[in-house]
């Protein structure tokens, strides 16, 4: 297979991967989060037990496929190593890929180490007491909030890199 | 009024949608620089 080509297919499962994560996790704090407390209470399982885990199977490996094919992506570039290091001497672009590449791997610990973690808590998929419940909702809302607010710098910083000479 | 105020200034900014878009457009800018600084 020729390498450019190659190189396509990557960026392509890169990107698309990234829409379901990053979409899924807009869609849990700008739709899903605020239209909760005007859900009745009865209508509440319908998100709690259908519509949230679905969201969260496809969110977590969402973001499983993306770092993925991201660093695959990165090797290919030839620039993994320089990216991680922030930059390597190689140019500020080298810099704000490395930057968009460590912020995206914090948002992936985040979702398969706290988030889902807590989720499989709060939603009742793993049994706890009712005050471990409550205290895993609030985490997980806190570091899906956290996720939402890097993945601003983070998407910046990945698209940057095709027009950093205009910054 | 004024506790309300305090209360809410209190609260971890990120329970809010709209400081969490803020902060993360902060700290876009602040990597900006930080790229910037490294190259």
């Amino acid at each position: 297979m020729d390498s450019e080509f190659l190189m396509f297919i990557v960026r392509w499962l890169h990107v698309v991967s990234a829409i379901m994560w990053i979409g899924l996790l807009w869609y849990f704090n700008f739709v899903q989060m605020p239209s909760m407390p005007k859900i009745p209470a009865e209508q509440k399982p319908a998100v709690s037990k259908v519509i949230a885990p679905a969201a969260l199977f496809w969110f977590r490996w969402g973001a499983m496929s993306t770092i993925i094919f991201g660093l695959i992506l990165a090797y290919l570039n030839g620039y993994l190593v320089d990216a991680i290091m922030l930059g390597g001497g190689k140019g500020a672009k080298v810099t704000a890929i490395g930057v968009g590449m460590w912020l995206g791997t914090i948002m992936w610990f985040n979702v398969w180490f706290v988030i889902w973690p807590n989720q499989k808590k709060a939603l009742g998929i793993v049994q706890v007491s009712p005050e471990e419940t409550a205290k895993a909702a609030r985490t997980a809302m806190l570091f899906s909030r956290t996720n939402t607010m890097l993945s601003i710098p983070m998407s910046f910083m990945m698209v940057s890199y095709q027009n950093w000479s205009f910054m | 009024m004024v506790s309300d105020y305090v209360e809410d200034a209190m609260k971890n900014p990120l329970e809010s949608l709209e400081k969490t878009i803020v902060l993360g457009l902060i700290l876009t800018v602040i990597l900006v620089y930080f790229v910037k600084a490294m190259a």
